[in-house]
């Protein structure tokens, strides 16, 4: 039952180079496209205003002006982000300007002190008892033009500056500091020494160093005057960091052969996923028959029956079947069942099995079982009649086939 | 580009390599780097999956139950050996038996590969992609490829019912009178006249030709032969309903097979319309000789539809396929609605004109319920089939009353029984 024949030969599906070529050049083109506009923004941007006092920042809160002055004049600016840079970059003999130093650790702070370095803090507010021993801040006006009011040569050479924000109270005799330009009655420059004896200015407001303000009143002599006296100055913007006071991670605290190779076990790993991964050819798909059972219908009307409790309709039913089977059986047409030939079928099993006619008449035609047990003994009677009535020679049980194809 | 897991095997043995000899980022770059460019080393040394030209041969059909055997043919064009894996792929339902073989096929020679399937249902099944994975002499990598090698084996019916053919053929010799016996009655048509010889039966003798011949001369009688047989097959919904484990359309087809085959060989003329909404498939005109073949080929692709099947426009294709007297036999499903709403109104425009049976695929599991006894459940479950045989046998009743022969047995014996029927209707001469 099967013919041979020949196919033509086979061709290859996969894509060669030239088709994978053709068919990413026009995705490739856009993603190009798209990385070499994010870098002309990005380049573009950069020019633009980067952030709080900036060296290289060029818009109001910058201080690219700044840093411009202070390189004319000498001074080796190096901008450092990282709290142990700062620490790295900075001597005894150079000058630290610290843009945030509220977001410094205790730890960074006690180190940064450590190098001896001069300090410049910008409007330290809850840090101040760290890095000045002896004075704190307090709240004052909003910044504006204010005289020095101190013997401070700096601020003397300044004048007026813009100053406010915070002031700085406490004593400062101790380390022959100096306050100036009070505003509210409160300092809001102060030199003072930390505890390892280095010089430290705090500074109410970062006013008088940006971009902003630099050539308004005296501020771009004061601020010359603060960092451009050594010839180093660190610029120092804090980024908040995770204080090296905090226990190692776990990982940090593994042996090294250990997290090597772990490296390239998971290395392994993603080698296996991409054995894996790969399919031996595509999947082969089929569309899958309907699978209805045919006497689902009936299973589903005996569902109603059975939740609707219809024992009527139920004995009804099959009282019709078991008649019209036994009619088959005495040679009645099925079809022309009236009460008439029910009688004379009840009259023909009464002679045939010996039962009462009445008892037949009342399992054939009775009224409907007044609940479920009765319905499951009049199924029975109903079955005990048919193979009473059923001559033994034609062979039929209630269970088996019907004489009658159904 | 395909991995195995010799790559990765290999990776993690370098794990420990890493952890010994060198536990930094260098000695795990360079694991992997060697790990990477061995790999890379047999990708580029395996053969090419592309350079190898296939092709098939083999079965193009195969009866449901038995196997197919497809040969592929492959042949590496390419300059290097081909080594590893290669996938023919099949649909589910063609039971390909296996389809993974191990290829080694050195540049230039041809190999036969081949695939045994044994389906599992009736229909086309089509071939899908044969995959090749080539690996590389260290079988740590290689490449992979498809090719499309088209293919179908065409799945035909099983016909179980082929095993009652022989008795129903010597029923129709015997009706033939090519056997020893030999009835003259209704049923029989004129053949010929000829010399009386001794033994012949006296009441066939042709007074009236004898009369003018001069010698005794008898007639001679033969079966009716060149009648019609129309075999539709109802292909709409109630013939998806699975009775057993196959849906009513496959004891359908058995019945049609063997309905065509013994009609074709007592002489008649058949024909095969299966049908719903439109014609699914039609085969006309069919040789003694060829009729199983075209028939079992165009039944093999049909499919039960989901849809109520057009009856009126059915009358209006077999009263166009049957202009004289046919025996038109409908196969489907006595489906108290669909046949009350759909057969019953035009059955006596096709009766009037023609001998009509309708068989129907009867379901088993209706007196199985029916038989239920013991519980509530079981009952009320037996009431529901009894419903639903009553509403069957009513509506057999209707049919018959209309003029149709109504055969309703269960999927095993309804094609014998439609078979003994159109043998019946053969004997009276109905046809």
């Amino acid at each position: 039952m099967s013919t041979t024949t020949t196919a033509p030969e086979s061709r290859p599906l996969d894509p060669t180079g030239a088709d994978v070529w053709r068919r990413w050049r026009r995705p490739l083109a856009v993603v190009v496209l798209l990385l070499l506009t994010a870098v002309i923004l990005g380049i573009v941007q950069s020019r633009a205003g980067r952030g709080y006092l900036d060296p290289e920042g060029v818009d109001n809160p910058g201080a690219r002006a700044l840093a411009r002055l202070l390189a004319d004049q000498g001074v080796d600016i190096t901008p450092v982000r990282a709290g142990a840079d700062a620490v790295a970059a900075a001597g005894p003999h150079d000058t630290v300007l610290v843009t945030v130093p509220d977001l410094l650790t205790s730890g960074q702070i006690d180190r940064l002190i450590d190098t001896g370095a001069r300090l410049v803090l910008v409007a330290p507010e809850l840090r101040v008892p760290d890095y000045a021993p002896g004075l704190s801040a307090v709240l004052v006006d909003e910044p504006g033009s204010v005289e020095p009011g101190c013997e401070l040569p700096v601020a003397e050479r300044a004048g007026s500056v813009r100053l406010g924000g915070l002031g700085y109270s406490g004593d400062v005799s101790r380390s022959e500091g100096a306050t100036c330009y009070p505003v509210d009655g409160e300092p809001s420059l102060a030199v003072t020494a930390t505890e390892a004896g280095s010089q430290v200015v705090l500074l109410g407001t970062a006013d008088p160093l940006t971009n902003e303000h630099l050539d308004d009143d005296g501020n771009a002599a004061l601020a010359l005057g603060l960092l451009g006296q050594t010839e180093r100055l660190v610029w120092y913007r804090p980024i908040p960091e995770q204080g090296a006071d905090a226990p190692a991670a776990f990982t940090d605290q593994l042996p090294g052969w250990v997290r090597a190779g772990a490296w390239q076990l998971a290395i392994a790993a993603l080698l296996a996923a991409a054995w894996r991964a790969r399919r031996l050819g595509r999947l082969v798909t089929e569309p899958l028959p309907v699978v209805v059972r045919a006497s689902e219908t009936t299973e589903g009307r005996a569902r109603l029956y059975r939740r609707g409790r219809s024992r009527e309709h139920a004995a009804m039913l099959l009282r019709t079947a078991a008649i019209r089977r036994l009619a088959a059986t005495a040679h009645l047409h099925a079809g022309e069942l009236g009460p008439d030939a029910v009688d004379t079928l009840v009259t023909t099993l009464a002679t045939r099995t010996g039962r009462p006619a009445v008892k037949i008449a009342a399992l054939l035609t009775g009224p409907p079982p007044a609940d479920d047990a009765a319905l499951v003994r009049l199924a029975d009677d109903l079955d005990a009649l048919e193979n009473a009535g059923v001559p033994r020679a034609t062979g039929t049980s209630p269970t088996g086939k019907d004489p009658r194809p159904s | 580009m395909v991995l195995t897991g010799r790559a990765a095997a290999l990776a993690a043995i370098g794990a420990v390599v890493v952890a010994a000899a060198a536990p930094s980022w260098a000695g795990v770059l360079t694991v992997t780097g060697f790990v990477l460019a061995l790999a890379l080393a047999d990708v580029v040394l395996a053969g090419s999956p592309r350079a190898l030209r296939l092709s098939r041969d083999g079965d193009r059909t195969a009866r449901l139950g038995t196997s197919a055997t497809v040969r592929l043919s492959v042949r590496n064009a390419g300059r290097r050996r081909v080594r590893g894996v290669l996938r023919d792929a099949w649909p589910p339902s063609a039971g390909a038996v296996a389809d993974r073989v191990h290829v080694g096929l050195p540049a230039g020679e041809r190999r036969l590969v081949e695939t045994v399937l044994q389906p599992t249902r009736r229909g086309d099944r089509t071939a899908d992609r044969v995959t090749v994975r080539s690996l590389g002499p260290l079988g740590l990598a290689g490449r992979q490829g498809s090719h499309a090698v088209p293919w179908t084996v065409r799945v035909l019916p099983p016909f179980h019912a082929r095993r009652h053919l022989p008795s129903r053929l010597a029923r129709l010799r015997e009706i033939d009178g090519r056997s020893a016996v030999r009835i003259r009655g209704q049923g029989t048509e004129f053949d010929s006249l000829r010399e009386y010889v001794r033994g012949d039966d006296v009441r066939s003798i042709d007074w009236r030709a004898t009369a003018r011949h001069g010698g005794v001369v008898v007639r001679t009688w033969r079966p009716e032969r060149d009648r019609h047989v129309l075999i539709v097959l109802d292909t709409g919904r109630t013939s998806a309903g699975r009775v057993g484990d196959e849906p009513r359309l496959d004891a359908a087809i058995d019945t049609a097979l063997l309905l065509g085959t013994l009609a074709a060989r007592a002489g008649d003329r058949v024909d095969l319309l299966a049908f719903d909404r439109q014609v699914r498939a039609d085969v006309g005109r069919l040789e003694a000789t060829d009729v199983l073949r075209r028939m079992v080929g165009a039944l093999a692709v049909l499919e039960p539809e989901l849809l109520e099947t057009d009856y009126r426009q059915l009358t209006a294709e077999i009263l166009t396929r049957a202009r004289q007297h046919a025996l038109v036999v409908i196969v489907t499903g006595l489906d108290s609605s669909a046949v009350e709403l759909g057969l019953l109104p035009v059955i006596g425009r096709l009766t009037r004109r023609h001998t009509v049976m309708v068989a129907s695929v009867a379901d088993p599991r209706l007196a199985e319920l029916a038989a239920g006894r013991g519980d509530s459940d079981a009952v009320y479950a037996a009431a529901a089939a009894e419903h639903d045989r009553l509403a069957r046998a009513q509506l057999a009743e209707l049919l018959a009353r209309r003029g149709a022969h109504v055969v309703d047995q269960p999927p095993a014996d309804l094609p014998p029984a439609v078979a003994d029927a159109y043998l019946e209707l053969k004997a009276a001469g109905r046809l």
